[in-house]
């Protein structure tokens, strides 16, 4: 009998001891999701934790402990968050994640300055013929490459011959060296060489254009026009993953993670702090890193704007906001109806109510929009005459149009792209003209490719996009844009005393003259309303208070050679 | 069982090139290039990019290159988005990462769902049977995009424990498995505790029990072992989908995985990364689907294969 009922509590303990693991992990599993939950309610609701506020450091101002705060000595490392590059080939550059890097490792003949001013870089001074098609560098003696070579007029040329050089296969050479004589038949694999860039010693460089072009300098500020070393692109196919350049910085190491940039000691102008700086590729949360000191300026989002703006919270001494160079607009086909109607277009600019969509849908991150330059390019005009939100006249410009009212409009189709949130601000625009005009719109949402070569055919009928500029001179937006003859005219605008003052103000070389003929276009192209211009871009920029000097250019990105450590 | 493997192995190849065909003939069907700007190109330079490409043969002359240059040279071609870029670099940079984060994801997985399934059929209908599939219910319907900013606010915030993001330390991988790994606990969960329930009704653990074998024998050898088929066959595409890349999880953290590959490769028309990854999932589909079939005959001693 023993022998049969021994077994059972023997069997009986390791059942209980195996199911009590079980549920001792379970119940850790359980209570580690119930307590956080709870805990951090009770956390919140009793004060102990404020978002932004944890661990206080002692002494300074700041609100947020610090990532790498500088102890003693001033060099810096700086730990950043960006995109990452596509290329850092400068001949390539079509982007602005690209050009975050591009414009560090690499420098031109000029550059931009923080106000976006054309300023000396390799080139220290310039001469520019009477006539205005030649333009004479002399160049500074002390360029080096990262390499330690010693960069000459003969670098220049060569960078430029191979942007020019059909086998780059450069999507954007035409566009900003196009000028130069001898560019195009280089382009087209005419041409050995680039005519117009002339070596006349190794430290002056001459470069003829076509004809007088006043933004001339101002495109010669983009990547395409940097120089690059010889050697090191004949060295292979993929020089650009280990890039050699003449500019502030220098790689020193790229992994699918992150960019590395180190100081280039031999660079030709003073520079600031900046031992190192790390750019964290992509996603996440970056206000989060920031206000965990995981970063030293963060970019921020929508999704953070009101908490981050509150002035009760003390993350808003810490916000940089930088007007950005791009223009949000409504287009409209004008070479269809109803839009060639310039009455309609009217009607609909007139019931657009920019301000109320800025401050309730994009919480501030957008300025409305009066005319189509931004603020900070210059020419920007702060006394035009913006068709302003009225819906009276909106719908008496309705009536007087050649339809008559609302209810005589043809179909009307509003094409956006994106994922939800242009959806909704889609549904908010067509939500806005009903109330107003009574006109009920269609909108259609197709991916990108496709809204592209939509666009680009002029198959749209009304559309809602961005135009950003890439070098800041009025010419990128009201020339590209509205000219006749511009192959970005996107509305298929076309008014002949526009395209006059255009073609004036191209070859204008007074920089009053020139810009008043901007602002002339631009007054006549906004009352004709091609464009309802909806909002431009500010940036929200969070940057260390132990960081003096990190400013965000109005092309997006970080401008980093003047950073250096504050005092305290 | 050798045969079998070899057999399907061969099978993979019609298998591949279906799918070959299709996702070629679809990406190229669609409107939109992969050269095509806001700021449009000049005719001559997309002229001149198509040429480089080999966009302007016919489209059959374009997939019989693409396939014989897999096929002898294991090249599956370059990134038209990011110039210069292979689609083999970009399989190599991100996809360790991924499957890195995929596998402990998977880990989580298990190492949650299946005790709580087992938890819940032993002590069916009673509080810990119906607390284990509360978690499982919250597991699958709480949608990582939520979960992975709610563990970032509680463990790396309010707590402090851990990175908010990135990746590469130990601490870092943490709050993302479990944000990846949640979910698929809870399938499995649930799919344990059915099958397992299942199980421990059929004659051979009566047999077990009467043979007087200790329960802890019973339970593991006997009726986990057989109620782990089903949830054997859910793995197989689990793992497929998990160590691929992850779009959402992998942009809540900062992860640089293949999981915006999967997306933006589409969104620009970047036609041998939409291929790549394509190829690169159901690769891994099939090959965990046959690992998946080989381990039925561990499981289950009446599964042969031959």
């Amino acid at each position: 009998m023993t022998d049969l009922l021994q077994p059972r509590p023997q069997r009986a303990a390791p059942k209980r001891l195996w199911l009590w693991i079980l549920l001792a992990v379970l119940v850790v599993a359980c209570l580690t999701i119930a307590c956080a939950a709870g805990g951090v309610a009770w956390l919140i609701s009793s004060g102990r934790i404020t978002l932004g506020e944890r661990t206080p450091v002692v002494a300074t101002p700041g609100a947020s402990p610090a990532a790498t705060r500088p102890s003693g000595g001033t060099a810096l490392d700086l730990r950043l968050m960006a995109d990452p590059p596509t290329t850092l080939d400068p001949a390539m550059v079509e982007d602005s994640a690209s050009a975050e890097y591009v414009d560090k490792i690499y420098s031109g003949l000029v550059g931009l300055d923080e106000d976006l001013n054309v300023v000396p870089e390799i080139a220290e001074r310039w001469d520019i013929s009477d006539d205005g098609t030649v333009y004479t560098f002399h160049l500074r003696d002390n360029v080096y490459f990262h390499n330690g070579r010693k960069a000459t007029a003969q670098d220049f040329k060569y960078s430029v011959e191979r942007a020019c050089d059909p086998a780059t296969r450069s999507p954007v050479a035409r566009a900003y060296l196009g000028d130069i004589v001898g560019a195009e038949e280089k382009l087209d694999g005419r041409a050995p060489a680039v005519r117009g860039v002339e070596v006349l010693d190794d430290r002056t460089v001459r470069i003829t254009i076509r004809a007088a072009r006043a933004s001339f300098l101002a495109k010669l500020t983009y990547p395409t026009g940097f120089v690059v070393a010889k050697e090191v692109v004949e060295s292979g196919s993929s020089w650009w993953r280990k890039p050699v350049g003449t500019g502030p910085f220098r790689l020193r190491s790229w992994d699918a993670k992150q960019i590395v940039l180190e100081k280039h000691d031999r660079y030709y102008q003073p520079l600031g702090d900046v031992r190192t700086v790390t750019f964290l590729f992509g996603g996440g949360a970056p206000v989060t890193m920031y206000e965990q000191g995981e970063l030293d300026a963060a970019p921020v989002g929508v999704a953070d704007i009101e908490r981050v703006l509150d002035p009760a919270n003390p993350l808003h001494y810490e916000v940089q906001e930088t007007p950005l160079l791009y223009t949000q607009y409504v287009g409209f086909n004008v070479r269809q109806p109803p839009f060639d109607d310039p009455m309609v277009r009217r009607a609909f600019a007139l019931a657009t109510n920019k301000q109320a969509m800025a401050d309730v849908f994009f919480k501030r991150t957008r300025v409305p929009a009066t005319g189509i330059l931004p603020p900070g390019m210059p020419g920007y005009n702060a006394n035009l005459q913006a068709i302003p939100f009225d819906p009276d006249k909106a719908r008496e410009a309705l009536k007087a149009s050649r339809y008559g009212g609302a209810e005589n409009l043809p179909r009307i189709v509003l094409t956006v792209t994106g994922e939800g949130a242009t959806n909704a601000f889609a549904n908010l625009l067509a939500g806005m003209y009903e109330e107003v005009l009574g006109v009920r719109l269609e909108i259609e949402q197709v991916d990108w490719a496709t809204y592209l070569q939509d666009l680009n055919a002029h198959r749209l009928q009304m559309f809602t996009l961005a135009w950003s500029a890439d070098y800041p001179d009025p010419e990128n937006f009201l020339e590209t844009q509205f000219h006749s003859r511009s192959e970005l005219n996107n509305t298929g605008y076309s008014d002949a005393e526009v395209d006059r003052l255009l073609e004036q103000a191209m070859t204008e070389r007074d920089t009053a003259t020139r810009l008043a003929l901007y602002q002339q276009a631009e007054q006549r192209i906004v009352d004709d309303a091609p464009w309802i211009p909806l909002f431009h871009g500010v940036d929200y920029t969070l940057v260390k208070p132990y960081l003096r000097g990190l400013k965000v250019t109005a092309q997006g990105n970080y401008h980093l050679r003047a950073v250096s450590a504050a005092t305290q | 069982m050798l045969r079998y493997i070899v057999r399907r192995l061969l099978w993979m190849i019609p298998v591949l090139l279906f799918i070959s065909i299709v996702t070629f003939a679809l990406s190229h069907a669609v409107p939109g290039g992969p050269f095509d700007r806001e700021k449009k190109l000049p005719p001559e330079v997309v002229a001149n990019l198509e040429k480089y490409y080999g966009l302007d043969k016919p489209l059959y002359q374009q997939y019989l290159n693409y396939i014989g240059n897999i096929v002898t040279k294991f090249d599956f071609g370059p990134s038209m988005r990011q110039r210069g870029r292979t689609v083999n670099e970009i399989f190599a940079d991100h996809l360790p990462i991924s499957a890195q984060l995929g596998v402990l994801a998977l880990l989580v997985a298990l190492v949650i769902g299946i005790p709580l399934g087992i938890v819940a059929a032993l002590k069916q209908n009673t509080f810990w049977d119906y607390l284990g599939m509360g978690i499982a219910v919250f597991g699958v319907s709480v949608p990582n995009i939520v979960l992975g900013p709610l563990l970032i606010w509680i463990f790396a915030l309010a707590l402090g424990w851990f990175p908010v993001a990135g990746w590469g330390k130990p601490s870092q991988m943490v709050l993302p498995s479990i944000a990846l790994g949640l979910g698929s606990s809870a399938i499995i969960g649930r799919l344990t505790r059915a099958s397992m329930l299942q199980v421990i009704r059929e004659d051979y653990i009566r047999t077990a029990r009467a043979k007087g074998l200790t329960e802890r024998v019973i339970m593991v050898r006997h009726a986990l072992k057989n109620a782990f088929i089903p949830v054997a066959t859910v793995l197989g595409p689990m793992f497929a989908a998990l160590t691929t890349g992850t779009f959402v999880v992998e942009q809540i953290f900062a992860i640089p995985g293949m999981g915006k590959y999967f997306i933006t490769s589409v969104t620009n028309r970047d036609y041998a990364v939409v291929m790549g990854t394509t190829l690169l999932y159901a690769v891994f589909l099939v090959i965990a689907n046959l690992a998946v079939d080989i381990t039925y005959a561990f499981l289950d001693p009446r599964i042969r294969y031959t």
